[in-house]
């Protein structure tokens, strides 16, 4: 966790027998969030590589659109509309996932996005299809507003409690007319998120140096 | 005719009905074992968890593998996330959102996202409600730890499976109202009149009973006599266990003569909320000898409104509700029956849930008609009043109320009903 003048950098760190596979994320205020995907889930480089994220944009208080953004790293990595629609797919919300002429999901809170119990046995953890709906699931789940004056909350929390943190603080400097984080673009435009599997006893900062670069 | 009895202020009125964790009411029924669902509702071991609301809180249900029920926070302590969606395995619930998985009795058993050894985990606590199973329904008790009583142990719950049955519907406003409706028999005369026309009903013959309430440890129990002229009294002996039980019996005909299938029935009115209510309708055998055959169920629960066919698949709701006026027929109101509406329960529901989400009872102008459904606000209020105060309400204790049963039955000109009745009001199973 490191804070930065856009927000702050994390990286998640596991380990895996051929080293770290290190995951650096970033968080741009107020609500972006930017990480890659140039591995896979079985381990090996995505065709195309991708870098992702999301801007979570509130309707109101109770309400939110979010923007999903998909970008290659890399010219070699072309984002074909097929592989656009395979990995819309796969995040739950491809071309037959929505209700038509909304941007909602068929799968939603009104019928508990067709979990499906056997499948949750069987063949993933949340019986969902769908990874954001799996997201939408628990979010949407904890009520409109969460209450978090309720939460336990862990060492694997710890990029959400910096996150709230610097909101808090920036909300508190905006009161008092002062300057924020990551109004300025040069404090991000040359900002990118990266995932590698380093082998091990390599520093994730020397490694990854020349890959969170921006080249766009 | 005087009225006996004054209405309840406003202030009386949100005292007995709302039911929120800190409002009186809701301090008073969290003294009871409360009925959470049905057993059927969480079928098989490691089956799919089951919201459950009550009281105005929202949790979950599961069956765990070792097949015993457990009640916990709808929430994941750790960050809220919903547990409705966890899984259901290995003894206990794990929350989908980072693995957290908890017993039945809320202790966390794992913490696969934080760091092995963790000292978190020992003091994370997931709210968990004791739990009960008796009788087909899936008991809890959401009170104070110290003050927990004795398992529930009414008659009904002790009947074998053979000869007892129970079902659940959604009633849509207060516990309250529904629990009035089950504690007024005069009611029946009207509300319930399935014969128009026809004066040989018990009921139609006099739609003026009087009621004698007499207080027990339990609540109380009231009896209704119908004068019937030559033939003696039609004398029903209902029993109100506190907080919201009514138990009545059956064993005579709508027409007089003996019932087909002598039985008790019995309701409880279950608060999902201050303004929703599910209530628990459950038939008893009288005794052994005539069993409840699926068949005799069926007839049962299609005379009160709820059999599978009326219900929205899926859910406790009556097809005929609110939002379609319970389809009334005004043509069979003229001809048939006094409500033109169809099932008796149904009637019931058009009648409660018309009044609005809470009744308000300032308004009322209440009779002689009433005294039972003013001597139970009254036994609410006191016992209110009494849990505030650090005592100990009425029906806690179930020797107050295993041995009870209802009654109903004629009792012969010059005869008393307490000789007649004096071996039929103990419970037998």
């Amino acid at each position: 966790m490191e804070r930065t003048d856009y927000g702050y950098c994390y990286v998640s760190t596991r380990k895996t027998d051929e080293g770290n596979y290190f995951r650096v994320y970033h968080y741009v205020m107020p609500a972006q969030q930017l990480r890659a995907s140039i591995i896979g889930y079985e381990g090996v480089r995505n065709k195309p590589a991708r870098l992702d994220g999301h801007i979570w944009v509130p309707i109101d208080d109770v309400t939110t659109h979010v923007y999903n953004v998909m970008c290659a790293p890399h010219p070699e990595d072309e984002l074909t509309p097929q592989a656009i629609e395979t990995r819309e797919k796969a995040a739950g919300r491809g071309k037959d996932d929505s209700i038509p002429g909304t941007f909602r999901l068929k799968r939603n809170q009104s019928n508990d996005y067709l979990i499906d119990r056997q499948m949750q046995k069987t063949q993933n953890f949340t019986g969902i299809v769908g990874v954001n709906t799996q997201d939408f699931a628990l979010q949407e789940g904890m009520g409109p507003i969460c209450d978090r004056s309720k939460e336990f909350l862990g060492s694997s929390d710890k990029a959400i409690v910096a996150l709230r943190r610097m909101l808090l603080e920036a909300v508190s400097n905006n009161e008092k007319g002062g300057t924020l984080r990551a109004l300025d673009p040069a404090t991000y435009r040359k900002v990118r998120a990266y995932d590698r599997v380093v082998p091990a006893g390599q520093e994730w900062r020397k490694a990854l140096e020349k890959d969170l670069v921006a080249i766009w | 005719m005087t009225v006996f009895f004054n209405m309840l202020s406003a202030a009386e009125n949100e005292r007995v009905t709302r039911v929120g964790p800190g409002t009186p009411a809701g301090k008073l029924l969290r003294r009871y074992w409360q009925p959470a669902c049905l057993s059927s509702e969480l079928p098989e071991n490691d089956s799919a968890p089951l919201r459950v609301r009550l009281l105005g809180e929202d949790l979950i249900a599961f069956r765990d593998t070792e097949g015993k029920v457990g009640l916990v926070d709808a929430f994941c302590p750790h960050r809220r996330a919903p547990l409705f969606f966890g899984r259901n395995e290995e003894c206990g619930l794990r929350c989908v959102y980072h693995g957290w998985k908890f017993d039945r009795a809320g202790n966390c058993v794992d913490m696969p996202s934080e760091p092995a050894g963790t000292t978190l985990q020992a003091k994370v606590k997931l709210l968990a409600y004791p739990v009960v199973e008796r009788g087909g329904v899936v008991w809890t008790y959401m009170g104070p730890k110290d003050r927990i009583p004795p398992e529930p142990d009414y008659e009904w719950t002790r009947a074998p499976a053979s000869h007892r049955f129970v079902s659940k519907t959604f009633e849509n406003c207060n516990w309250l109202q529904g629990l009035e409706g089950g504690l007024d028999t005069t009611h029946s005369s009207f509300a319930h009149n399935n014969h128009l026309g026809d004066n040989s009903v018990l009921r139609q013959r006099d739609k003026r009973p009087q009621i004698e309430v007499e207080r027990t440890d339990y609540g109380y129990y009231y009896v209704s006599t119908r004068d019937m002229g030559e033939e003696g009294k039609y004398v029903r002996v209902y029993q109100y266990m506190m907080p919201a039980q009514q138990m009545r019996a059956a064993t005579v005909g709508w027409f007089g003569g003996k019932d087909e299938v002598p039985r008790m029935d019995g309701h409880i009115w279950v608060p999902i909320d201050d303004k929703t209510t599910h209530v628990y309708n459950w038939v008893c055998a009288y005794s052994e000898r005539i069993a409840l055959t699926p068949e005799r169920i069926h007839e049962h629960e299609s005379r009160f409104g709820r059999v599978p066919e009326d219900l929205i698949p899926g859910t406790f709701r009556l097809k005929r509700n609110q939002s379609n006026d319970y389809l009334i027929d005004r043509e069979m109101q003229k001809t048939q029956n006094y409500t033109g509406i169809v099932g008796i329960n149904t009637q019931d529901f058009a009648l409660q849930e018309g009044m609005g989400p809470i009744c308000d009872r300032s308004k009322e102008f209440v009779g002689s008609s009433d005294k039972a459904v003013v001597a139970m606000r009254r036994l609410l209020l006191e016992a209110i009043d009494s849990v505030e105060t650090g005592g100990d309400p009425r029906g806690l204790d179930p020797s107050s109320y295993r041995g009870v049963r209802p009654h109903d039955n004629m009792v012969p000109p010059g005869a008393e009903w307490r000789q007649t009745f004096a071996k039929e009001l103990a419970a037998k199973w």
